[in-house]
C-alpha cells in the first residue's frame, strides 16, 4: 500500500480550473446599458415660480403695477409711458418705474403663447420682481378698455 | 551569455481565448453602464408630446419633479400624471388626492387661454402651490 504525503494529494485532487465564458455577461450588461441609455434623461427643469388669480381678484388691488403682455410680445405698464418693445427690452433701468413696494400684475393677451409669458417672468425675475402675479388672460378688446 | 528562452507552460496558452480580447470592452462598458445608472433619471414617458419652455435665467431654481405633474399640449389635450384626462375629471383627481402642490408642464406655444382654463381648475381644486416647468436654454455665446 502506498502512502501518499498531503502536498501529493493535493496536487492530485485539483482539478483542472474551468473558465467562465464572459459572453452571456457581456450579453446582460449591453441589454442593461441600452436600457438606462434610453430611458433615463438628462433634462434640468428649471421652476418659474408665480402666483395665479384671476384678473378681478388681481384688480382688487390697487397698489399693484399691471403690466400687459399682448400677442406681439409687447410689454406696456398700465398707467404710465413705459413700453417695451419685448421681454428683452426689460432692463435694470425698467426698475424705476417699480418704486413703490406693489405688486406686479402681469396681465398677458389670451393669445400670447406661453414661451413668451415665461420670458416676460424671467426678464421681471433678472431685474428683481419675483414675485409676480399671473393674472386671467383677458382679449384685446377687454385690454384696450383697461387702458 | 545567452539568456534561456522562457517559455510559458502550456496551460496558460490555453487560456488566452477570445473572452480576454473582450476584456477591455466589458470595462468601458460597464463605466458607461454605471455613469447611466448613477446620473441620469429614469422618468415615464407622456403621450402628451410637449415641447416645453425655455428659461435661460440662472436665477430660476432647478427642480427634481416629484409632485403631481400637469400637462397640457392644449386645451383638450391635458395629461395628468403622464394620463389624458379631462378638465372635470383633473379636478375630480386633484380634490380626491387632496393634491396641494402641482408643477404645470405646457408647451410653449400654449395660448394664455388654455393655460389659463387649467390654472383654474387647479386653483379651485384647492391646490395652493403651482411651478410652471421650463427647461434650461442651452448657453450660446
Amino acid at each position: 500500500m502506498i502512502f501518499l504525503g498531503a502536498s501529493t494529494k493535493a496536487l492530485l485532487g485539483r482539478k483542472r480550473r474551468k473558465s467562465i465564458s464572459l459572453t452571456p455577461l457581456i450579453d446582460v450588461v449591453f441589454i442593461l446599458l441600452m436600457f438606462f441609455m434610453l430611458t433615463s434623461n438628462f433634462t434640468q427643469w428649471r421652476s418659474i415660480n408665480f402666483t395665479s388669480a384671476s384678473s378681478s381678484s388681481a384688480g382688487e388691488d390697487r397698489e399693484s403695477y399691471f403690466l400687459i403682455l399682448f400677442a406681439d410680445r409687447h410689454i406696456e405698464l398700465l398707467g404710465s409711458d413705459l413700453s417695451l418693445e419685448n421681454h428683452q427690452k426689460i432692463r435694470a433701468d425698467t426698475m424705476e418705474y417699480f418704486e413703490n413696494a406693489g405688486s406686479v400684475v402681469l396681465i398677458p393677451e389670451n393669445s400670447v403663447e406661453l414661451q413668451a409669458i415665461v420670458s416676460t417672468l424671467d426678464g421681471l425675475k433678472k431685474i428683481g420682481l419675483s414675485s409676480v402675479v399671473l393674472a386671467e388672460s383677458l382679449s384685446r378688446q377687454e385690454l384696450a378698455e383697461l387702458q | 551569455m545567452i539568456a534561456p528562452k522562457l517559455r510559458l507552460p502550456a496551460a496558460n496558452k490555453r487560456l488566452k481565448t477570445i473572452d480576454d480580447n473582450m476584456v477591455p470592452l466589458i470595462n468601458i462598458v460597464f463605466l458607461l453602464l454605471i455613469f447611466f445608472m448613477v446620473s441620469a433619471r429614469i422618468s415615464a414617458i407622456s403621450g402628451a408630446n410637449i415641447e416645453p419652455p425655455l428659461t435661460a435665467n440662472e436665477k430660476q431654481d432647478r427642480v427634481e419633479i416629484s409632485d403631481a405633474v400637469v400637462e397640457i399640449k392644449s386645451r383638450d389635450s391635458i395629461y395628468f400624471q403622464s394620463e389624458k384626462t379631462s378638465t372635470a375629471q383633473l379636478a375630480l383627481d386633484l380634490k380626491e388626492g387632496g393634491v396641494s402642490s402641482v408643477a404645470v408642464r405646457g408647451d410653449k406655444t400654449l395660448p394664455a387661454e388654455d393655460l389659463d382654463a387649467v390654472l383654474k381648475v387647479l386653483r379651485d381644486s384647492g391646490v395652493k402651490t403651482i411651478v410652471l416647468l421650463a427647461k434650461k436654454r442651452a448657453v450660446t455665446q
